[in-house]
């Protein structure tokens, strides 16, 4: 990297710590700590609560995934816009009329104090791993591609995150997630009008994108119900809408973000924004990742994007293979090169476009069998089965083909990216512990003053906890995966206890507690023994049986058991 | 807890979001049928 976009990585990272220095002057008290007071405008709030949703393995991965597959995974949003107007309508008021700290706060008043601490301590648990891997996951890769040290790189990325979260508290959160919301959004457009300008002179964008369509790229939806397909339009729309009830409504990351809104109406605003926004800049993301396949189309692309990796296998056992692989795949991408060309050139000929379609799709269709080939060597030669190639593509982009300053830019968006979802995640780790645990059993009387500096202890804590966990994450492949999978058990079962509070007027504690467990047993068992389900159908699976369970268990539970029910709502 | 204890607030005076609501499905039915459009017009 050229000094010029070092300064302006560093330069960023130096602003935000100054930035959250500035703002912690604003927090004297454990209400401005973690919700600023419930004092802020609905705008900031949504992009607080976008960024906090955008992590940078969103960036990474999913400009790949656009790269690789093209647009289709856009379906995996379908159900947000419906499930912020439900929450609109349902949780928000109900937060708010209860004035709570946690959306788990909330649950003891409805079912007892078990299924407060219970749907806490889930919350910890996952969030607590997941925010590893949400510092793990772009590190490596930064890491790789900008050869820095992995240990550097979790630092960089964590040390300014804890401090300015610890400093400044939900202030420091929201007001940073809106700087960093704009400099995600302007180095994704940056990136198009780089990748637009890169194409070439005779191609215009309209040709260039019959050809990604002619492979596919821009099908966004898929009609079929099939749920063992991961992405279709019902999937999306079903399941999807499920996850994002259960994460806008259930996950204290995301519950906090509202709850610093001046008022409900308020903060349905700054849900809505999610509602309105967040298909269009998934499909910006995706559409710069065909972007990249485009610009990669008309000039010799890396047959792996991941340099480490590509030399660990060429210095190899075997080396002889991969290099046989490599001179395949040096003649397929010249075939598709000139394909490619040929077909972005001739439109308007019917009968030419038809056969240079045709033998566009075979080149294409070769180029990917040859690195589907590649990607299966180096898992077998390296160990790492999980190994995405297409991780690595569009940070290689940036770094090597964005003009000096852009990449800094570039740079600087992952980092702002990884930044804001974790920050966002160690703000609410820091008040599920203290409200729902230190101060509910522990210390139920101490001074405001007291819990403001436990707050910052906790802060700390959890920053120090994502960074240790992000350093064995990152070599540990299996381990990621765990706890996605871990993540995946929880969201649809706590979404069934909320539906039970909310919804359930006969509903108490012991049928929510059970409902719970056996919800989350049954996502457990689905994932273990039909692993062919689309995980966005587990949400819907865990709603469904907690829910069930929770109706049955309720009216069985013998009258003035441990765990009754406080009344109705 | 009572319903009235645990209910959701009045709407703030003057402002119902229910024009908002209707919006943001509008929104997104159109977006989806451009997204339909695009997949069928660049295939």
């Amino acid at each position: 990297m050229h000094w010029i976009d070092w300064t302006i990585v560093a330069a960023y990272l130096i602003w935000l710590v100054w930035d959250g220095i500035r703002l912690s002057r604003r927090t004297t008290e454990v209400e401005g700590y973690f919700l600023a007071n419930r004092s802020l405008p609905w705008w900031a709030v949504g992009l607080s609560v976008m960024a906090t949703q955008m992590s940078a393995i969103t960036l990474v991965g999913t400009t790949g995934q656009g790269y690789a597959d093209g647009i289709r995974f856009v379906q995996f949003y379908f159900g947000l816009p419906v499930a912020m107007v439900l929450l609109s309508l349902t949780v928000v008021p109900f937060f708010h009329r209860a004035k709570v700290y946690t959306a788990y706060e909330f649950l003891e008043r409805r079912f007892g104090v078990v299924t407060r601490s219970l749907t806490s301590f889930l919350f910890l648990i996952s969030r607590g791993l997941s925010c590893g891997v949400i510092i793990a996951a772009p590190a490596l890769i930064l890491s790789i591609v900008l050869e820095w040290d992995l240990t550097l790189t979790v630092v960089a990325i964590g040390v300014p995150t804890v401090f300015y979260t610890m400093k400044g508290g939900v202030q420091a959160v929201t007001w940073t997630d809106v700087k960093q919301m704009a400099i995600i959004v302007g180095g994704l457009v940056a990136a198009v009008a780089v990748l637009i300008a890169g194409l070439p002179d005779d191609v215009g964008v309209g040709s260039a994108l019959h050809v990604a369509g002619s492979v596919g790229k821009l099908q966004a939806i898929d009609f079929r119900f099939d749920l063992t397909e991961q992405y279709t339009f019902w999937s999306g729309l079903i399941g999807g809408m499920f996850l994002a009830l259960g994460y806008f409504g259930c996950d204290q990351s995301q519950v906090q973000r509202y709850l610093t809104a001046r008022s409900v109406n308020q903060a349905r605003r700054s849900l809505l924004m999610s509602a309105y926004w967040k298909i269009p800049l998934q499909v910006l993301i995706l559409l710069t990742g065909v972007l990249v396949f485009l610009f990669f189309l008309f000039r010799p692309a890396p047959m792996l994007f991941n340099p480490v990796y590509d030399s660990a296998v060429a210095a190899s056992a075997r080396a002889a293979e991969y290099g046989a692989l490599d001179s395949e795949y040096t003649q397929a991408i010249e075939r598709r090169s000139v394909a490619a060309l040929a077909m972005a050139t001739r439109r308007g000929d019917r009968l030419a476009e038809a056969a240079l379609r045709e033998t566009f799709v075979a080149s294409d269709r070769s180029v990917r069998d040859v690195r589907q080939r590649a990607t299966r060597l180096v898992q077998e030669v390296t160990g790492d089965a999980g190994y995405r190639d297409v991780n690595y593509v569009f940070p290689t982009f940036v770094t090597e083909f964005m003009p000096i300053g852009l990449v800094g830019l570039l740079i600087a968006a992952i980092f702002a990216a990884a930044m804001s979802s974790i920050a966002a995640e160690l703000n609410s780790l820091s008040t599920a512990t203290v409200i729902d645990f230190y101060r509910r059993l522990f210390r139920p009387q101490a001074s405001d003053a007291h819990y403001l500096l436990v707050s910052k202890i906790a802060t700390g804590f959890w920053g120090a906890f994502a960074c240790l966990a992000a350093l064995a994450f990152a070599n540990a492949d299996s381990l990621i995966v765990m706890v996605n999978r871990i993540g995946s058990l929880f969201y649809g079962s706590i979404l069934g206890v909320f539906i039970l509070a909310l919804g359930v007027k006969q509903a108490n504690g012991t049928g929510a507690s059970v409902g719970l467990l056996a919800g989350m047993a049954a996502v457990g068992a689905v994932a273990a023994y039909l692993p062919d389900v689309a995980f966005l159908w587990h949400n819907v699976i865990g709603a469904v049986v907690v829910t069930l369970v929770g109706v049955i268990g309720s009216r069985f539970a013998i009258p003035g058991s441990r765990f009754p029910a406080r009344g109705g709502l | 807890m009572t319903a009235s204890q645990a209910g959701a607030p009045p709407d703030e005076p003057g402002s119902s979001m229910t024009p908002s609501y209707v919006l943001v499905l509008v929104i997104e039915a159109v977006v989806l049928a451009i997204l339909y459009w695009v997949g069928r017009h660049f295939a």
